[in-house]
């Protein structure tokens, strides 16, 4: 055997990204040099980690695939029950002062259990039924992690899931009808919700400059205010406890009608047909009714004129609309969207809207990123970070890109890039030359969660997507983050030695 | 929109065509992210770099509660009088540099309307030509919690604003005990030279200037941050203010209050201290003034009261800061001088024939004459100090000389400090003959000895010292540093930090024949002599002491031409322990006996009475 057994360069990049990643966080700020030191006995383990896991022989994962998997599931569990709550999330666990996440370890054993299930179902994968199980093996620890509530990570398991059902074979058309179906469940219900809240935030801006107090009423009942907006008989059935003593005010018939008349004023001037046909319930009930009746007479007429296979490719393109109407309809009726949840999502489209929370870090966050210019201003000049007081929450963890470009500029940002992307081409790589289905399959799906990590992180960064806590692998603060990250490496590492072999 | 499943394509076809496909996104993204990079780092770089720059950390101080003072009975709140405390509110602040151009104005402006004021009513408060300065305009001086509500809820709106503590003093009983407590002001040129802050309270006299480390604690900071985006992000608080710490005075309320009335409008002083231990019970002095005002931002009442205060020198502790002659109440020092010397005893006497004449040295200058107040025959000691006969001393001095009462009276520390913690304690003065052919180019004359023996002439003493030497009478030779503070106490929780133990300041060995002879010469005086009728009433305990007159000229005060004295203690011969020593002067009054000793018999008939009760002894 001649072939060199190591991907050297995929060590190189690895440690080149965290080695960048303890230097920054050094000379971020002050503290920074607590959290490097820490930052480097987690990368020390991290390589024991990689090389531990590129020894065993990754076949031997795919035996116990199941047990990892219910090892994972059952920390979840326990962390829900006794875990640590940090930065109100109840995602940590701690065992005689050394925590970690198990979301993380949920992570790999996920990519294990669906690349196992999904190689043993290689011949049938493409049947819609097929589908089922291994969407239960995804979803069953994501609303684990969900509860935490951590919707970084159950957000990124989704693409991950979608991947490795492409790759392993899955019916596109019912791939892409997930995705429409998902798309639509998700953006319609924030859409109106978005709406919604721009509409209060006017009228309590409006109502500012007439009357100070009711405007703050409305303030304080948030979207509570929007069924008497729809309804403003409604209003002597708020509760005191909501209003406290902004609730005589309110109540006077005088202010009614000026809340009656500036709510009107202001829907007048937000004029949307989009949102009058997406928030009318009887134009959805009656849209999804129709969409399903034509799928019916297509497949019917499928069957009956020797299956012309454009009226089956129309009807499956109205039963995935009327699907995504009906779920979008059903969730927007079911879950009460609070405004900061929606706040979270959409502030990314309008950061100088949302003065506090997401939209700060993001505007702060391009702030940071954008004064480092070509090169920065040098190792430790960073104005938004230095000092005592961060002016970037989050600064050494999700938002450490920006960090970089504040203090290497696009040189660095664009080294680091490539490092990160150098890793995740050497996986596609990898998953290409793999010998067996689910080798590629674990290849693709360790490679996939690199890729996304990076992607999504640095898109958050710059602005190019809403604000969820996902970390940057490698190059960001955090433990857990950078131990199973070299794990899946490891992973990787073990695929490629063991290409030609059998063993 | 839909892709049709190519079923005739093999497997390992697809799944290579979807890599390919995989791979294409892949590098799509990368060079996405890195145009996206482009664009804000090169394009919109320099944009992204003044703003970074725009981020500014502001410290500002707030002042920490200075320390409260308590009456000596402190036990808890409730039981003792407090005599200085604190009120704390809360105090709208804006600084104009905190806003951009023009926006003070129109945030105040919104200010009153969020909290239903009337229009102008705060931006009036706001001097135009102050717009560009740093300095600190204060809005509201006490907000209500409903404000507090309001400001809370427009958070955002209104975080330019600064809402500060404000602790205000406040001087319970205000002139009656000023000299003691002193008062505080913003720091002069050399405090600020020597670290304090221009905005700092600094003790300015009294107990407040003596103590004002322990009382001042140690202002906190609130890190202002405003972010790159212009708007302020968070007012962190950085360090935390300690209070400074509480101060149990030695002094009884209710003495000092009577012996602040009792002195009226008449200028003088009052010490009451406890010969066993040295704690002033009482030190009132007149005239004084109002600290109140002092610290008041009325300016012009202050100023007014300034003025006063220069005009009447009020803000000088009479029974520390300044220094009479003795007059009569030098002579139980003489006496005592007299009897440890040998050089006198009991049954020995002197005729008084009203007057006495010393023979001219030279033949070209008159003889000197000495007169005494009445003609008292025979006297021996007792009687000589009973009727405060000046014949008998003149007589006596002359015999003994002057070393003997020169190296007593320091032996009792009369020419120098007691070290009271007060600020502004000066020495008496006791002269010397070297010291007067230094000062005059003149020897010393038997006339100076004369008059020393009175206590005239050269010598004086602060009201203080001499309270200090009868003390050294009724305990029979131990003096305790007279002191004002009894015990600190922590700020938060009302602990004792530290008790203040008595200290010795001098200790004579007194032969009890000298003793039993000056104290019964003492006893006399208030029994037969000249303060008989004043204090023996059947009520009263039996009191020892003595007046004094002093002759005195003054422009000011054409028709009274004499300070009065009267030094006592009670109970004679008692219970040391539950002792008083009772000092008065009074300027520009009558005689001792008229015009200083009433002035004492207030305290002396509430002590009587505590004696009786046994209340508040201790």
């Amino acid at each position: 055997m001649t072939t060199v057994r190591i991907d050297w360069s995929m060590i190189f990049f690895a440690l080149a990204a965290s080695l960048i990643g303890v230097l920054t966080i050094y000379g971020g700020s002050t503290s920074g040099e607590v959290l490097a030191k820490r930052q480097l006995v987690w990368l020390a383990i991290g390589i024991i980690m990689m090389f531990a896991f590129a020894f065993i022989n990754y076949q031997n994962l795919g035996s116990y695939a199941s047990i990892i998997y219910g090892v994972g599931v059952l920390l979840l569990v326990i962390t829900l029950i006794i875990g640590t709550e940090v930065k109100g999330a109840k995602s940590w666990l701690r065992i005689k002062g050394l925590g970690f996440q198990p979301a993380e370890f949920m992570k790999i054993a996920l990519i294990i259990a669906l690349s196992k299930y999904l190689s043993m179902r290689e011949k049938k994968i493409a049947n819609v039924n097929e589908l089922v199980i291994p969407f239960l093996i995804a979803f069953f620890p994501m609303i684990l992690i969900a509860i935490q509530p951590d919707l970084g990570y159950a957000i990124l398991v989704i693409p991950i899931l979608i991947l490795m059902l492409f790759l392993a074979g899955a019916n596109i058309n019912i791939l892409l009808g997930f995705v429409i179906v998902g798309f639509f469940t998700l953006f319609v219900p924030m859409f109106l919700e978005y709406h919604k809240y721009i509409i209060i935030d006017d009228i309590v801006q409006s109502l500012r400059t007439e009357n100070i107090k009711l405007s703050d009423a409305v303030r304080i009942l948030g979207f509570e205010s929007w069924s008497y907006i729809e309804h403003p008989s409604n209003f002597s059935n708020i509760k005191p406890e909501t209003l406290g003593w902004a609730k005589s005010t309110i109540l006077k018939p005088e202010n009614i009608e000026l809340f009656k008349k500036s709510s009107e004023y202001i829907f007048d001037q937000n004029k949307s047909y989009v949102r009058d046909i997406l928030s009318s319930d009887k134009i959805m009930i009656i849209s999804i009714f129709i969409f399903s009746i034509i799928y019916g007479i297509s497949t019917f007429f499928y069957y009956f004129f020797y299956r012309v296979n454009i009226l089956k490719n129309f009807g499956i393109f109205t039963l995935i609309i009327a699907l995504a109407l009906m779920s979008s309809y059903s969730l927007r009726k079911l879950i009460n969207f609070k405004p900061h949840q929606v706040i979270r999502i959409v502030s990314f489209a309008n950061p100088d809207k949302f003065p506090k929370g997401a939209g700060y870090q993001l505007r702060h966050s391009i702030i940071t990123i954008g004064s480092g210019k070509m090169f920065g201003k040098g190792f430790g000049q960073g104005d938004m970070t230095k000092g005592d007081v961060s002016f970037l929450p989050e600064w050494y963890n999700d938002f450490i890109f920006s960090v970089v470009g504040e203090q290497f500029g696009m040189f660095g940002c664009t080294i680091v890039l490539i490092l990160l992307f150098g890793l995740v081409v050497r996986g596609m790589s990898i998953t290409w030359r793999s010998k067996d289905q689910f080798g590629m399959l674990l290849a693709s799906g360790i490679t996939a969660e690199l890729f996304l990590h990076v992607a999504i992180n640095v898109g958050i960064s710059m602005g190019l997507m809403p604000v969820t806590g996902i970390p940057l692998v490698l190059v960001s603060y955090g433990g857990s983050n950078m131990v199973f990250t070299y794990a899946g490496l490891g992973i990787l590492l073990n695929i490629y030695m063991r290409r030609f072999t059998n063993i | 929109m839909i892709f049709a499943a190519n079923e005739s394509s093999s497997q390992n076809d697809t799944g290579n065509a979807r890599l390919v496909f995989i791979v294409i996104f892949i590098f799509v993204t990368f060079v996405l992210l890195l145009m996206r990079l482009f664009v804000l780092q090169i394009e919109s770089g320099d944009k992204y770099l003044e703003k970074s720059q725009r981020v500014i950390r502001k410290v500002v101080t707030f002042s920490a509660p200075r320390g409260e003072m308590f009456e000596r009975y402190f036990k808890n709140r409730e039981n003792a009088k407090n005599i200085v405390s604190n009120s704390t509110n809360l105090v709208l602040v804006a600084i104009p540099t905190d806003f951009e151009k023009e926006k003070l104005l129109e945030k105040t402006a919104l200010l009153e309307k969020a909290l239903n004021l009337p229009a102008n009513s705060l931006t009036s408060k706001i001097p135009l030509d102050k717009l560009n300065s740093n300095e600190e305009i204060i809005l509201i001086d006490k907000l209500t919690p409903q404000e507090m509500t309001i400001l809370a809820d427009y958070h955002f709106m209104f975080m330019d604003f600064i809402i500060k503590q404000n602790t205000t003093r406040w001087y319970n009983f205000a002139n009656a005990v000023s000299h003691v407590t002193g008062y505080i002001g913003l720091p002069s040129p050399q405090d600020i030279k020597a670290g304090f802050k221009s905005n700092q309270w600094v003790g300015k006299n009294g107990l407040e200037k003596q103590y004002d480390d322990i009382l001042k604690g140690e202002d906190g900071e609130i890190v202002q941050i405003k972010t790159a985006t212009g708007d302020m992000e968070e007012q962190k608080v950085f360090k935390n203010f300690i209070p400074g710490n509480n101060l149990v005075l030695t002094l009884d309320m209710e003495l000092q209050n009577l012996a602040w009335a009792s002195l009226g409008d008449k200028r003088g002083a009052i010490v009451v201290i406890k010969p066993s231990t040295g704690e002033i019970l009482v030190m009132a002095s007149k005239p004084d003034y109002d600290p109140n005002i002092l610290i008041s931002n009325n300016n012009d009442l202050r100023n007014q009261h300034l003025e006063y205060i220069k005009n009447q020198f009020a803000e000088i502790n009479r029974s520390i800061t300044t220094k009479y002659p003795p007059a009569s109440t030098f002579k139980p020092l003489v006496a005592l001088a007299a009897m440890e010397e040998k050089q006198v005893s009991m049954s020995e006497t002197f005729f008084c024939p009203g007057s006495f004449t010393i023979k001219s040295s030279y033949q070209n200058l008159p003889d000197s004459t000495f007169h005494c107040w009445a003609a008292h025959g025979e006297n021996n000691i007792v009687t000589a100090l009973a009727n405060s006969c000046s014949v008998y001393f003149y007589k006596l001095g002359q015999k003994i000389g002057a070393q003997p009462i020169i190296r007593y009276s320091k032996y009792f520390m009369l020419d120098q400090t007691t070290g009271i913690d007060l600020p502004g304690e000066i020495a008496g003065f006791i002269p010397t003959p070297e010291w007067k052919e230094k000062q005059f180019r003149q020897r010393w004359f038997d006339g100076d000895t004369v008059n020393l023996s009175i206590g005239q002439g050269f010598v004086e003493t602060t009201l203080i010292s001499m309270v200090d030497f009868f003390s050294a009478i009724a305990t029979g030779g131990v003096v305790y540093k007279p002191h004002l503070v009894k015990q600190v106490l922590y700020a938060e929780n009302d602990e004792v930090k530290e008790d203040i133990k008595r200290s010795v300041l001098y200790e004579l060995p007194i032969s009890t024949t000298t003793l039993n002879t000056i104290q019964a010469g003492l006893r006399q005086v208030v029994i037969s002599g000249t303060a008989s009728g004043l204090f023996n009433r059947d009520y009263l305990m039996p009191i020892a002491g003595k007046t004094g007159t002093v002759q005195t000229r003054s422009e000011r005060f054409q028709n009274k031409t004499q300070h009065a004295w009267f030094i006592g203690y009670g109970p004679y011969q008692g219970d040391i322990e539950k002792s008083i020593v009772v000092g008065v002067i009074v300027e520009y009054g009558v005689t001792g006996s008229a015009g200083a000793a009433p002035v004492a018999f207030d305290i002396f008939n509430t002590w009587s009475r505590r004696l009786k009760t046994g209340n508040k002894l201790d």
